[in-house]
């Protein structure tokens, strides 16, 4: 019988094999961005859907909160107390974006997302519950000290890279797989009649989702039909792309026209595009960020010049 | 798992300073061992998620995972595209009458009664989507919401109440919008403000 030591080598080896933290790096800049542009589209409802003033009942937040109700928002019902509770998550989303006190301020970013859900569950869309997701995930992830103000502040030494533990990516593919995966096999267990028979793109067109719902729709039954085909293919697809070092860039490129697609065709989810988008970062290799750094350098070299 | 260069980069300098929190969170043998199991257990949860969840979870889930879910893991519900969107449209606004008999009406959005949005917001749209349509789920929200409402409003006209008024515009068989060009059929819902905790009409 092998010795314990030799099974755990296995998720060891999965886990804890270096990569280079310029990804995570990326990952945390990825995330503050989206997470920063998702307060600052919630800023202006906060009264309606955070204060006591609003739509959503902070009693029936807590009577529906399963098991228990998690929320800042519990000690900050007021309208005053909502805006400051914002204010301080935009400084630590900054914080996390720039690298400073970057594990302090992702505890915070995910108290925030935990907070937010929990005081108003009735508004909340798919993206929410992908930056709620990752916003654990960078918690206890590296956070990628090599592209921060502080690494900038100290130089060509503080900015060199290090190998760090690869598991919180590995748990960020794993989650973004669950994502797709998960809408694929809802489809296969409990199947729907419009997926089935290529009609739901023509549904959606005319659902209040459209940007531009209207008899033109019909007009494209055919394209509509092979629309949902290829929607529920690259659903399917993406994943399996992003996971093979060969073909990562194809599952990026599929990913960015499906969102993209939505975005352009939907009103008002263009969250959904970027939080999704977001997720890739994560799939991203040590040549990729390497190509970044080169890009970048080239570009500010005539800059320092000037 | 500290923070200096180990592995992989033979360019990189080390970076000599390590008093950086950034590298990982647990830097120690027994730290790493509990970290390993904490990703074993969580990618188990995540790979296990990818099967459909059962349509009760939520609400007498397994009180243990339930609590996983809630601070750590999430929900884990992807739908993706919703379910089918069949709603085309969605207005809600409080009405009611006057003294002299006139219709009043006030926007539906608290504080200040402002209008619902228009394009449709998606917040705006599922909060009174789920508020409103969603029977049980809404109903412990639709009553404080009506209540508060209702406290809220200038009083009535003689005899008169206010009502949560509720316009859904229903997408149409698309061989029916082929025949004849309607997009939606509308069905309006009326909540008497008199009677928040009653059932949706």
């Amino acid at each position: 019988m092998l010795p314990i030591s030799r099974w755990l080598e296995l998720p060891a080896g999965l886990f804890f094999k270096r990569e280079d933290e310029r990804i995570h790096a990326l990952v945390r800049i990825a995330f503050a961005f989206v997470a920063l542009l998702n307060l600052i589209f919630l800023w202006p409802d906060r009264q309606v859907f955070f204060s006591e003033a609003g739509m959503v009942d902070a009693g029936a937040a807590v009577s529906e909160a399963r098991p228990f109700y998690f929320s800042v928002f519990a000690f900050a019902p007021g309208g005053i107390a909502v805006s400051g509770v914002m204010l301080v998550t935009a400084l630590a989303l900054v914080m996390l974006l720039l690298g400073v006190q970057a594990r302090l301020a992702a505890l915070w970013v995910f108290i925030w997302h935990l907070s937010y859900m929990a005081r108003s569950p009735l508004v909340l869309g798919g993206w929410d519950l992908v930056l709620r997701c990752f916003s654990f995930l960078v918690l206890v992830s590296p956070l990628g000290l090599c592209w921060t103000l502080p690494a900038l502040k100290r130089g060509a030494r503080g900015m060199a890279p290090s190998g760090v533990p690869r598991y919180g990516l590995i748990l960020m593919r794993l989650q973004l797989t669950v994502i797709y995966w998960q809408a694929v096999s809802a489809r296969i267990f409990h199947p729907d009649p419009y997926w089935k028979n290529g009609e739901f793109l023509s549904y959606f067109m005319f659902s209040h989702h459209a940007r531009w719902p209207g008899p033109w729709v019909l007009q494209y039954g055919s394209f509509m039909v092979l629309g949902t085909y290829a929607v529920q293919f690259a659903e399917a697809a993406i994943p399996a792309l992003l996971w093979i070092k060969k073909t990562r860039w194809w599952g990026v490129l599929m990913g960015t026209a499906l969102h993209g697609g939505i975005c352009v065709f939907a009103y008002d989810l263009g969250m959904f595009c970027l939080s999704m988008m977001m997720t890739f970062v994560a799939f991203l290799r040590k040549e990729d960020v390497e190509g970044l750094e080169r890009w970048v350098r080239e570009r500010r070299k005539p800059t320092v010049r000037g | 798992m500290s923070g200096t260069n180990q592995g992989g980069e033979e360019n990189a300098p080390d970076r000599v300073d390590s008093a950086d929190d950034g590298a990982a969170p647990v830097k120690n043998r027994y730290g790493k061992a509990l970290l390993l199991a904490f990703c074993c257990w969580h990618a188990v949860f995540l790979i296990v998620s990818i099967a459909p969840a059962p349509p009760s979870r939520g609400k007498h889930g397994n009180p243990v995972l339930d609590f996983y879910r809630l601070l750590f893991g999430g929900v884990q519900q992807w739908n993706m595209f919703d379910t089918i969107p069949v709603l085309h449209s969605l207005d809600v606004r409080f009405e009611s009458k006057d003294a002299t008999g006139a219709k009043i009406a006030r926007g539906c959005v608290l504080p200040g009664f402002k209008p619902y949005p228009k394009p449709d917001s998606a917040r705006y749209f599922v909060l009174l989507g789920r508020m409103v349509m969603f029977g049980d789920k809404g109903n412990r929200y639709r009553e404080a919401y009506l209540r508060k409402a209702a406290g809220l409003l200038p009083a009535a006209g003689d005899g008169e109440s206010w009502s949560l008024v509720v316009d859904e515009g229903y997408t149409r068989n698309l061989f029916h919008i082929r025949r004849d060009g309607h997009m939606a059929m509308p069905v309006t819902h009326t909540f008497d403000l008199n009677h928040p905790d009653a059932s949706p009409p």
